[in-house]
């Protein structure tokens, strides 16, 4: 198992290690010759809300890759995602040439492991050096304790979530970031635990969030301005993508029937995790939102290119039928 | 008057109060020893692993006066050979006491802070073993805070002469290992390194190679079953040695081509020592313009000094006037699963090189006890200060049993009452005493006896013409412990007025 990395730029990995540092404390790195997953799931189940899946173009970080394992070249570790930032920061401000990584069978402390070669301790070096106001030149190294996923077991339960019938995709703009501070005002209230997603093609498309207490109240906050919004001719996430990424050409409104009940999509998800979106929305470029029956998707690219893709997965708690 | 220290510029007051928190930080006691030239503090923290000390001279303070004249012997020593030296005064301080006075001082608004100590014998009992601190705003507030000390001994820390002798010596026949390596370093580059380290960082390791000397931030991981239970990161710098100022590691390591040293301390101390030395060398460069501007660089840098892992290694920063800040740490070996080894270590290191905690200097505790003891006592009182410790502590300790015994004879309710104090403060007592020096665990509980024996004091020497009327022959001078053949002594004033005999003590026979 081999992995030496070095970059110039760790702007766009800063940046979306930023926006999901605060889910949890640990995330998990999927290094493969071509992309780096950065993974946020909970260890224990795996089914907890929210799943984030950053996909960054390994080439457009890293000027030199070196990625060898016995499994399909791929190397999965788990990481104090803080350490992990915190470093690149260090780095970002000690105004240094270039940042190399590297997995090192050496514990932290520095001293060699006397651990047998199957262990899943390991460290991640992260390396640079400068030079300081005084003209010293001096070799930082930061020495990051990670374990490394081997098992199957473990990779197994590690599969980005595949999305089948997607009802609606529907491009937010750039202000849609204003309504997480309207919800922001319900979080307090211990009633309101989970929203009601309304989303529609209807009306120039809709998007609305209900939040309700049986006989006490029922507040919609809804967008007034007109969405953009697709009816996906494929069913799965990654024929979507495609369609995604081009530019929403203008919607055909003639196939819009305004009095048809079943474009009105709904779901219902835990409130928080809506909300924990909410730096991701506002820093990204492009956000989409996609709803299936079972799940609510933010698809969010950080720039105008797909170098660094954040996914953001919210399944519903409860599913209602728009009928009732 | 007997001890007056004032501050009035606000840099010296910041500077003041900034090593009295970083001191703080370490121990519970800032141990005070003022001479005639300097005035400085100290602080051993509980586990005495680390020794912090800060030296100011009298140029620090804008007015400093010192008279040993007619002294309690209390926390004095005088170095006779010496006698440009003519003494030293060392008492200890609750640093919190300090704390809370030095925590948020106003520097702007300051005029001045003066320190003052009455220890003079005909000094008036309220005023005894005060350390007095007046505090006087811009805006004409004047405030006064006193606080208890207790003297104690001054038990210099020797082990920075120690590594400066044998520094000068030089001796090329010793292994390398046992010689002391010293290195000069700019402020700036663990100042810097210290701010990317995780806060919960524990232990600090310095490593020396032929190529480069690196200094690592770390904390020991655990380790179960493949798995980690604690994954804290090590952040670590190199260095090639020409960035140092001045070393003698290239000397010291001559003879050997590849050589691997490694020592390693806590980190705490040193990144209060180096918060501590960053702010005052800043602050104090920033305010006091000196016409040599090349001594304006030199002010970045302090030295490091160590010997072998398992020996103390010290930090001094010495280039700043009027002030010498110096802490000194025992370091370890890498613990690597030979921890045996490591502890056979420490056990043979030097006795000198250890840190010691503060041994109280408290004569006056004997004096109240030979008050109540018979006339041999005052003689004994005299042998008791130039021997140890151990013996003073076992001797107190049997006249005290002794008193107890001729108290609880007594039958007199007041005399109970007393006696129970004197009990209650027995306990503290005889597990000080276990252990050959004296720890000052137990001020709290010191201090007040001693209080209560002063004011018993003051009420037998009110009473000689009434006891003169139950018992003519009765020693009527009280003042002077010194003289005193007899001893009414604080049991007198268990005196009751209908008591005609006065009671025997085992003592009087």
């Amino acid at each position: 198992m081999k992995l030496k990395l070095q970059t110039n730029n760790t702007e766009a990995l800063k940046t979306a290690l930023s926006l999901i540092s605060s889910l949890r404390k640990y995330i998990l790195l999927r290094f493969t010759p071509e992309i780096l997953y950065v993974i946020s799931v909970n260890g224990q189940s795996i089914t907890q809300e929210p799943q984030v899946w950053c996909k960054l173009q390994m080439r457009s970080i890293f000027n030199q890759i070196e990625i060898q394992s016995l499994r399909d070249n791929t190397i999965s570790l788990e990481i104090s995602v803080e350490l992990f930032l915190q470093t690149l920061r260090n780095f970002d401000k000690a105004n240094s040439e270039s940042l190399s990584i590297r997995l090192q069978r050496k514990e932290s402390s520095g001293a060699q492991s006397t651990n047998s070669t199957n262990s899943r301790t390991a460290s991640l070096a992260l390396y640079y050096s400068n030079v300081n106001i005084h003209s010293n030149a001096i070799n930082h190294t930061f020495r990051i304790p990670v374990k490394i996923l081997k098992n199957t077991q473990d990779l197994l339960l590690l599969k980005e979530p595949e999305l089948h019938d997607i009802d609606l995709i529907m491009k937010l703009p750039s202000e849609f970031v204003s309504t997480y501070k309207r919800l922001d005002k319900f979080k307090k209230s211990s009633n309101n635990d989970t929203i009601l997603i309304k989303a529609s093609r209807r009306r120039g498309g809709f998007l609305g969030f209900v939040m309700e207490e049986e006989g006490k109240y029922r507040v919609t906050i809804s967008w007034n301005e007109k969405l953009e919004v697709l009816k996906p001719v494929h069913n799965n996430l990654d024929d979507a993508r495609g369609e995604i990424l081009q530019p929403i050409t203008e919607v055909d409104k003639d196939n819009i029937d305004e009095d048809d009940d079943s474009e009105d999509k709904e779901i219902i998800v835990r409130l928080r995790d809506w909300q924990s979106a909410s730096k991701i929305v506002a820093t990204c470029k492009t956000v989409i939102l996609l709803l299936t029956a079972k799940e609510c998707v933010l698809h969010c690219l950080l720039q105008d290119s797909d170098e660094v893709e954040i996914i953001y997965y919210i399944s519903g708690i409860r599913i209602r039928s728009s009928i009732d | 008057m007997s001890f007056v220290g004032v501050l009035d510029s606000s840099i010296y007051a910041i500077v003041w109060s900034k090593c009295i928190m970083s001191l703080t930080a370490m121990s519970e006691h800032i141990k005070f020893v003022i001479s005639d030239q300097s005035l400085s503090i100290s602080a051993v923290n509980s586990a005495k692993t680390s020794f912090g000390g800060i030296s100011f001279d009298r140029e620090f303070f804008n007015e400093y006066s010192v008279d040993f004249d007619g002294i309690m012997r209390d926390g004095y020593e005088s170095d006779e050979e010496d006698e440009d030296n003519r003494g030293f005064y060392s008492f200890i301080i609750s640093s919190k006491h300090l704390a809370t006075l030095f925590r948020n001082i106003d520097a702007k608004d300051l005029d001045y802070i003066c320190f003052k100590i009455y220890w003079s014998k005909s000094a008036p009992v309220t005023m005894q073993f005060k350390f007095l601190i007046e505090i006087k705003m811009k805006t004409l507030i004047v405030k006064k805070y006193q606080t208890n000390y207790q003297p104690v001994y001054r038990t210099p820390v020797t082990i920075s002469s120690i590594y400066k002798k044998e520094l000068l010596d030089n001796n090329i026949q010793i292994d390398s290992k046992d010689r002391i390596k010293q290195m000069m370093i700019a402020q700036i580059i663990p100042k810097q390194f210290l701010d990317m380290v995780p806060a919960t960082t524990e232990d600090f390791k310095i490593e020396i190679k032929p190529d480069k000397t690196s200094f690592t931030a770390y904390t020991k991981q655990v380790l179960k079953d493949r798995d980690y239970l604690r994954q804290p990161m090590s952040v670590s710098i190199s260095l090639s040695p020409e960035e140092f100022p001045n070393s003698n590691l290239s000397e010291v390591f001559e003879n050997e081509n590849d050589y691997q040293f490694s020592i390693n301390f806590r980190l705490r101390d040193f990144r209060n020592f180096l918060t501590l030395i960053t702010y005052v060398s800043t602050s104090i460069d920033a305010n006091i313009t000196t016409d040599d501007y090349v001594n304006l660089e030199t002010n970045d840098i302090f030295e490091i000094s160590f010997k072998n892992p398992g020996d103390p290694i010290i930090f001094e920063l010495q280039n700043i006037p009027n002030i010498s800040i110096r802490f000194i740490q025992i370091t370890t070996e890498e613990n690597n699963g030979d921890q045996p080894n490591a502890q056979a270590k420490v056990t043979t290191t030097n006795n000198s090189l250890k840190l010691h905690s503060h041994v109280l200097h408290k004569l006056i505790n004997n004096r109240a006890v030979s008050r109540s003891a018979s006339a041999p006592s005052s003689q004994r009182n005299n042998d008791l200060m130039s021997t140890t410790n151990k013996i003073i502590s076992h001797t107190s300790k049997e006249v005290r049993g002794k008193l107890n015994h001729s108290k609880s004879s007594k039958t007199s309710s007041e005399v109970f009452t007393n006696n129970q104090q004197v009990r209650s403060f027995s306990p503290s007592i005889s597990t000080e005493f276990d252990v050959d020096v004296i720890t000052y665990g137990d001020e709290s509980q010191g201090l007040e006896p001693i209080a209560k024996k002063q004011k018993v004091c003051i009420k037998s020497s009110k009473r000689p013409e009434k006891r003169m009327l139950i018992n003519p022959n009765a020693e009527t001078d009280y003042s002077d412990s010194e003289d005193e053949t007899e001893n009414p002594g604080p049991d007198n004033v268990s005196f009751g007025p209908t008591q005609l005999q006065r009671p025997k003590s085992i003592f009087d026979q």
